[in-house]
C-alpha cells in the first residue's frame, strides 16, 4: 500500500516536472522575447545615454578588487566615453574603428579597432549592451533570462569574443529597463561589475567627447 | 615517262608515305605543348630573372579592386561601408575555395594573432638599434609610469582585450612590431580596416589571388576569369563594382582579337587560295598538291619531340607556317610535269628544288644559333619538316600528273617579261630601291619590348588609369632579388638588401626584413638582447616589483614576463610565418628553394626610379647574390640582346646563303641573280618599317626569315629557268608561289591585333618586292633580256 501510495506520488512528481520542463523553455523563451522587446521598445528611443558609473573590477594580477567612480557616455551607433575620475582619472573613447585611452599626462593610447576584428567586435558590442541594442546581439551571443530580473545572460557565439568574456550579466531597471548592473565574468575567473545609476537619454552631448580626452 | 607512272608504283608510295605519317602522328601526339613567354627571351640571364618573377607569381596575379558607390554613382566619401567589406570577404572567401587560385590575399589576420605568434621571437627581431630606443623608457620613473598605464588600462573596458598583453608586454616593446606590417604591406596607399585592405578613402577594397596556372597561357586565362565572374556573381553586393586588373585581361584582350582577326581573315586566305589556285591551274588536284607538303607536319612534330619533349606554342603555330614554303615546291613540280610529265622534266627540276631547298633550310639551320628558345625550336621543326616535306613532295606530286604526249616547251612568259620594259631602267630603278633600303636599316629603331604585341582595349586602358589612382600604384617597380641555396641564406642576403637600402634613404620599400630576417642578424639581435638585459635586468627587477607593488598587483604579477626576459629566445624559423595566415602575402616576396635546384628567393620591391642612375648596377655589386630586375633594365636588356640576337642571325644566314649560292652556282653572275629577290626583300622590309613608323620588331626578323627563304628560292628558280633547264612554267609557278603567300599571308595585314599585323605587312613587303626582283632583275643580271637595253 505504502509502495503504491510512494508510487503515485513519484508518478504524480515526474508528471509535473515533464510538464513544467516541457513548458519551462516555451515560457523562459516567452520571457526572454517579451524582456528584449521591452529593451528594444525603450532602446527605439535612445539616442545618446548618460549615467554615472561605479566599477568594480576584480582581476587575479590584483592584490584586491579595485573599485573606480566615473560617468559613461554613449551615443548609437558606436560612440563610447567611460571618463573615470576617481581613485586615478583616466578616459576610455570609443569613435567607430578608433579607440583612444588616456591617463595621466601621458600620450594618449590609441587602438586601432580596425585592425583587429575581435576588437572591432566588442567595440560595436559595448554601445549596444549600454544603448539596449539586445536584438542586434541576438546573433552574437546566446541569451537567456536571470534569476532575479529583469535581466540577461549572455554567452558568445564568436570564439574571437569568447576568448575574451565567458559570460555577460545584464540587470535592467524594472520600470524603465535602462541597464542598472553589468557583469562581465573572463573566462579565467577575472570579472568586472558596472553600476549605473543617474541616467539621462538623449541629453545634449558634445561630439569631441568621443574623440577629445579632454575636450576644452 | 616520268617515274612512279603505273597505278602499283603509285599506291605504293602514297601507302609508304602514310604509314610514316601515321607512325609519325602517333608519336607527335605525346609532345607537350605550352604557351611560356620564357621562350621568347634571349639569354639564360634575362630567362632567370622571368623565372624568378614567375615563381613569385608576379605575372600570374589578379589584382581586383571592389568599389562601393553611391545610387548616384558617386563614390560615397565615408569610412569603408558594410557591403564594401562584406563583398571583399564574400569574394576572397569563394577565391580561395577555388583550385583555380593559390595565394588569395583579402584580409589580414589579426593583430592580437599576428602579436602572439611573433612575441616570443621579439629578442631575434629588435635590433641594437631598436634597443637603445627603449633604454630611456627602463628607468625607474618610466617604468612606474608604464605600469601606472597599464593598471588605468586594465581597469577600463580595454582591459578586456588586452589584459594578456598587458601583463606579457608591460614595458609596450611589441607596438612597434606590428608597425613593420607596414613594410610587408608595401604601398602607403593601403589601410587596413577590420583586415581589409582599404584605400584611404576607405571606398575601396583589394584583393588579390595567384593563378594556379600561368595566366599568359589563354586557354587558362579563359578559365581563370570564368571563375572570376562565377564568384563576382554570387558575392559582390548591390551598390558594389568591380576592377581588375594585371595579366588576366591583356591575355584575354589578345586571344579575342587574334581570334576574332583568325575567324575573319582565315576563311578570307582561304577562299583567294583556292580561287588563285584553281582559277590559274584549272585543276583540282591542285588543291591536293598543295596539301602534300604539308604531310610533313607529323614528321615534323615527331623529330621536334626527339629534342624538345615540351615545346612552344609560338614555336609550333610558326614552324608549321613555315613548313608552307615548300607548297611552293609542290607546285613547281606540278606546273612542270603538267607541262611536260616526263623523267627528263623531273631531271631538270631537281638541281633547283635542291639548292633551294638547301639554301631554305641552311637559313633555318641558323637559327638554331639563336639565344631564343623558341627560334631553335622553329629551327629542328621546319628543317627537319622541310626536309620531310620536299622528299614527300619529290614522291608524291607526279603521281597526281595524267599521261599523255609531252607539249614542246614553251618559253613564251619568260621571253614576255625579259622584254618588259628597258633594262638599263629595271635596273637602275632596282638599284635605286636598294640604296634606299640601305638607307633605311640604320635609320630604324629595333623596339624588343614584347608589349608591343599587347593590345590592350579601351576598357583595360581606362580600368588600369582608375586602379593606379585608386592605389597610387602608378610608375614601375623593381625588384631586388635575393638568392640563396636555402631560404636562410636568401633571407641573409635580403637583409643586406634591405639594409643598403635604409642607408640611401629608400623608405618605402616592401620588404619582409623587418619581420623575417636570416639566421645571421637574428643571431646578432638576440646576442644584442643578450647583452643589453644583462645589464639592465636585477634593476629592471626591482623597478617593476616596486611599481607594482605600489599600484596594487599582486607580487607574482609581473614574473613570466622577467622570467621571459632571461630565457633563450628560439629563432624565428621562415616555415613558421610561411604557415602563418600571413603566408599568401609572403608568398609573394618569398620562394623557398625548389626540389629541382631551384634557389631559394627572397624580393624586396622598390620603385624602380629609386635604382635611377646606377644605383642597380652599384647595388648587385655591393651585395653577392642580389639581381636586380627593373621593368625598364629588363626592357632594355631584352631588346639590347634580341637586337643582337638578330643582328647576327640575319648576317649568318645571308653569309650562308651566298656561300651555298656560290657551291653551287659557281659563276658570281648568277650567284647575284639569285641573290637579288633577297637583297630587294630586305631592303623592301625595311623601307616599309621605316615608312610606318620607324621600328622593326622581333616578328619582323621572324617572319624576315621565313621571306630570305621564300626569296632565295624565286632567284634560284628563276636562274634555273633562264639558264635553260626550264620546262616553260617556271615564271609562272613563281608568280603563283608569290601570289599564293601573300594571299595566305598578305591578308593578315588586315589584322587589327599588331603581331598579326606584323606578320601580313612583313611578308607582303618582303615577297612582293622578291617576286617583282626575280622576274624582272634576276633575268637582267644574267645577261637576258637585255636587247632592248
Amino acid at each position: 500500500m505504502i509502495a503504491r501510495r510512494r508510487l503515485r506520488w513519484l508518478t504524480a512528481a515526474i508528471v509535473t516536472v515533464a510538464i513544467m520542463a516541457a513548458s519551462a523553455p516555451r515560457s523562459m523563451a516567452d520571457d526572454l522575447a517579451s524582456l528584449l522587446a521591452s529593451i528594444a521598445a525603450r532602446a527605439a528611443g535612445v539616442r545618446t545615454l548618460a549615467c554615472t558609473v561605479r566599477q568594480e573590477r576584480y582581476l587575479k594580477v590584483l592584490s584586491q578588487p579595485v573599485l573606480f567612480t566615473g560617468k559613461l557616455t554613449v551615443e548609437k551607433p558606436d560612440r563610447l566615453r567611460l571618463e573615470f575620475t576617481a581613485p586615478l582619472p583616466s578616459v576610455f573613447l570609443l569613435d567607430g574603428s578608433h579607440g583612444t585611452h588616456c591617463s595621466g599626462d601621458g600620450e594618449p593610447r590609441r587602438f586601432d579597432l580596425g585592425a583587429d576584428p575581435a576588437m572591432a567586435a566588442m567595440g560595436r558590442q559595448m554601445t549596444s549592451w549600454m544603448a539596449g541594442d539586445y536584438a542586434a546581439l541576438q546573433d552574437r551571443y546566446e541569451m537567456a533570462t536571470m534569476e532575479p530580473g529583469p535581466g540577461v545572460v549572455m554567452t558568445p557565439r564568436d570564439p574571437g569574443v569568447a576568448r575574451v568574456i565567458a559570460r555577460l550579466e545584464v540587470l535592467f531597471e524594472p520600470e524603465t529597463r535602462h541597464p542598472r548592473r553589468l557583469e562581465i565574468i573572463e573566462p579565467g575567473g577575472d570579472r568586472t561589475v558596472i553600476w549605473f545609476t543617474g541616467i539621462v537619454v538623449n541629453g545634449d552631448v558634445d561630439p569631441r567627447a568621443f574623440s577629445e580626452c579632454h575636450p576644452a | 615517262m616520268i617515274p612512279a607512272r603505273t597505278p602499283r608504283q603509285t599506291a605504293l608510295r602514297w601507302t609508304v608515305v602514310l604509314l610514316i605519317v601515321v607512325a609519325a602522328s602517333l608519336v607527335a601526339r605525346h609532345i607537350e605543348v605550352r604557351e611560356d613567354a620564357l621562350d621568347l627571351l634571349p639569354s639564360e640571364a634575362v630567362r632567370h630573372d622571368t623565372r624568378a618573377l614567375q615563381r613569385l607569381g608576379v605575372m600570374d596575379r589578379v589584382f581586383v579592386s571592389l568599389e562601393a558607390r553611391t545610387d548616384a554613382g558617386q563614390p560615397t566619401g565615408e569610412g569603408p561601408p558594410a557591403r564594401l567589406l562584406e563583398s571583399c570577404e564574400r569574394l576572397g572567401r569563394a577565391l580561395s575555395h577555388s583550385p583555380r587560385f593559390r595565394e588569395v590575399v583579402y584580409r589580414f589576420p589579426a593583430a592580437t594573432a599576428l602579436l602572439d605568434q611573433l612575441w616570443v621571437h621579439l629578442p631575434v627581431l629588435m635590433s641594437a638599434a631598436d634597443l637603445q630606443q627603449l633604454a630611456p623608457r627602463l628607468t625607474a620613473e618610466a617604468v612606474h609610469k608604464a605600469l601606472t598605464e597599464d593598471f588605468l588600462l586594465l581597469t577600463s573596458p580595454a582591459g578586456l582585450l588586452l589584459k594578456e598583453q598587458i601583463l606579457r608586454d608591460p614595458l609596450a616593446m611589441a607596438p612597434p612590431l606590428l608597425r613593420r606590417l607596414h613594410v610587408l604591406q608595401g604601398d602607403g596607399a593601403v589601410t587596413l580596416r577590420d583586415g581589409f585592405l582599404t584605400n584611404r578613402r576607405g571606398d575601396a577594397c583589394l584583393l588579390w589571388a595567384r593563378s594556379a596556372a600561368p595566366l599568359t597561357d589563354s586557354f587558362v586565362a579563359e578559365e581563370v576569369a570564368a571563375v572570376l565572374d562565377a564568384a563576382v556573381g554570387d558575392s559582390l553586393l548591390p551598390g558594389v563594382t568591380m576592377t581588375v586588373v594585371g595579366s588576366l585581361p591583356h591575355t584575354l584582350s589578345n586571344a579575342h582579337l587574334v581570334r576574332h582577326d583568325l575567324g575573319r581573315l582565315l576563311p578570307m586566305a582561304v577562299v583567294a587560295l583556292l580561287v588563285l589556285l584553281l582559277g590559274v591551274l584549272r585543276d583540282l588536284r591542285a588543291v591536293l598538291v598543295v596539301a602534300i607538303p604539308f604531310l610533313a607536319i607529323p614528321i615534323a612534330i615527331a623529330l621536334l619531340r626527339a629534342f624538345y619533349p615540351q615545346v612552344s606554342a609560338v614555336s609550333l603555330g610558326f614552324g608549321i607556317a613555315l613548313l608552307g614554303i615548300c607548297v611552293d615546291f609542290a607546285l613547281h613540280l606540278f606546273m612542270a610535269l603538267s607541262r611536260e610529265p616526263t623523267a627528263a622534266a623531273l631531271a631538270r627540276l631537281r638541281r633547283p628544288v635542291a639548292l633551294a631547298a638547301t639554301t631554305t633550310i641552311g637559313v633555318f639551320a641558323v637559327l638554331l644559333l639563336s639565344d631564343v628558345p623558341v627560334h631553335r625550336q622553329m629551327a629542328v621543326l621546319a628543317g627537319g619538316g622541310m626536309s620531310a616535306a620536299v622528299v614527300i613532295t619529290w614522291w608524291l606530286v607526279p603521281t597526281l600528273i595524267r599521261g599523255g604526249a609531252p607539249p614542246p616547251r614553251d618559253r613564251r612568259p619568260l621571253r614576255l617579261v625579259m622584254r618588259t620594259g628597258r633594262g638599263g631602267v629595271r635596273l637602275a630603278g632596282w638599284g635605286a630601291c636598294l640604296l634606299l633600303g640601305l638607307w633605311a636599316w640604320p635609320h630604324l629603331h629595333y623596339n624588343g619590348d614584347l608589349k608591343t604585341f599587347d593590345h590592350p582595349t579601351p576598357e583595360i586602358e581606362r580600368d588600369e588609369a582608375r586602379f593606379h589612382a585608386q592605389w597610387d600604384t602608378s610608375g614601375d617597380r623593381a625588384f631586388l632579388l635575393a638568392r640563396g641555396r636555402d631560404l636562410a641564406t636568401a633571407l641573409d642576403v635580403n637583409d643586406e638588401v634591405y639594409a643598403v637600402l635604409r642607408s640611401r634613404g629608400v623608405s618605402d620599400a616592401q620588404s619582409v626584413a623587418p619581420l623575417l630576417p636570416g639566421p645571421r642578424v637574428q643571431a646578432r639581435n638576440r646576442d644584442a638582447w643578450r647583452a643589453f638585459w644583462g645589464e639592465r635586468r636585477a634593476q629592471l627587477t626591482v623597478d617593476i616589483e616596486g611599481a607594482a607593488r605600489e599600484l596594487g598587483f599582486a607580487p607574482d604579477a609581473f614574473a613570466p614576463f622577467l622570467a621571459w626576459l632571461e630565457a633563450e629566445a628560439p629563432p624565428l624559423e621562415p616555415q613558421s610565418l610561411l604557415a602563418s595566415p600571413l603566408a599568401p602575402l609572403l608568398g609573394s616576396l618569398v620562394s623557398p628553394a625548389t626540389g629541382d635546384g631551384g634557389p631559394a628567393l627572397v624580393a624586396t620591391l622598390v620603385r624602380d626610379a629609386d635604382l635611377a642612375g646606377g644605383e642597380a648596377t652599384a647595388l648587385e655589386a655591393a651585395i653577392h647574390g642580389v639581381r636586380v630586375v627593373s621593368a625598364t633594365r629588363w626592357r632594355n636588356s631584352v631588346e639590347a640582346l634580341l637586337k643582337d640576337n638578330s643582328l647576327r642571325l640575319s648576317l649568318t644566314a645571308g653569309a650562308l646563303t651566298l656561300v651555298l649560292l656560290a657551291v653551287a652556282l659557281r659563276r658570281p653572275r648568277p650567284v647575284i641573280a639569285a641573290g637579288a629577290p633577297v637583297l630587294s626583300a630586305v631592303a623592301a622590309i625595311g623601307l616599309f618599317g621605316w615608312a610606318t613608323g620607324g621600328e622593326i620588331n622581333p616578328l619582323h626578323v621572324l617572319m624576315g626569315v621565313m621571306v630570305i627563304g621564300l626569296s632565295v628560292d624565286y632567284g634560284v628558280f628563276i636562274v634555273s629557268a633562264v639558264e635553260g633547264t626550264d620546262s616553260g612554267t617556271t615564271f609562272l609557278a613563281v608568280t603563283l608561289c608569290a601570289a599564293s603567300t601573300m594571299t595566305g599571308f598578305g591578308v593578315l595585314a588586315l589584322a587589327d591585333h599588331p603581331a598579326l599585323y606584323t606578320l601580313g605587312t612583313t611578308v607582303l613587303a618582303g615577297i612582293g618586292a622578291a617576286w617583282v626582283t626575280a622576274l624582272w632583275i634576276t633575268p637582267l643580271l644574267l645577261g637576258a633580256g637585255r636587247g632592248d637595253s
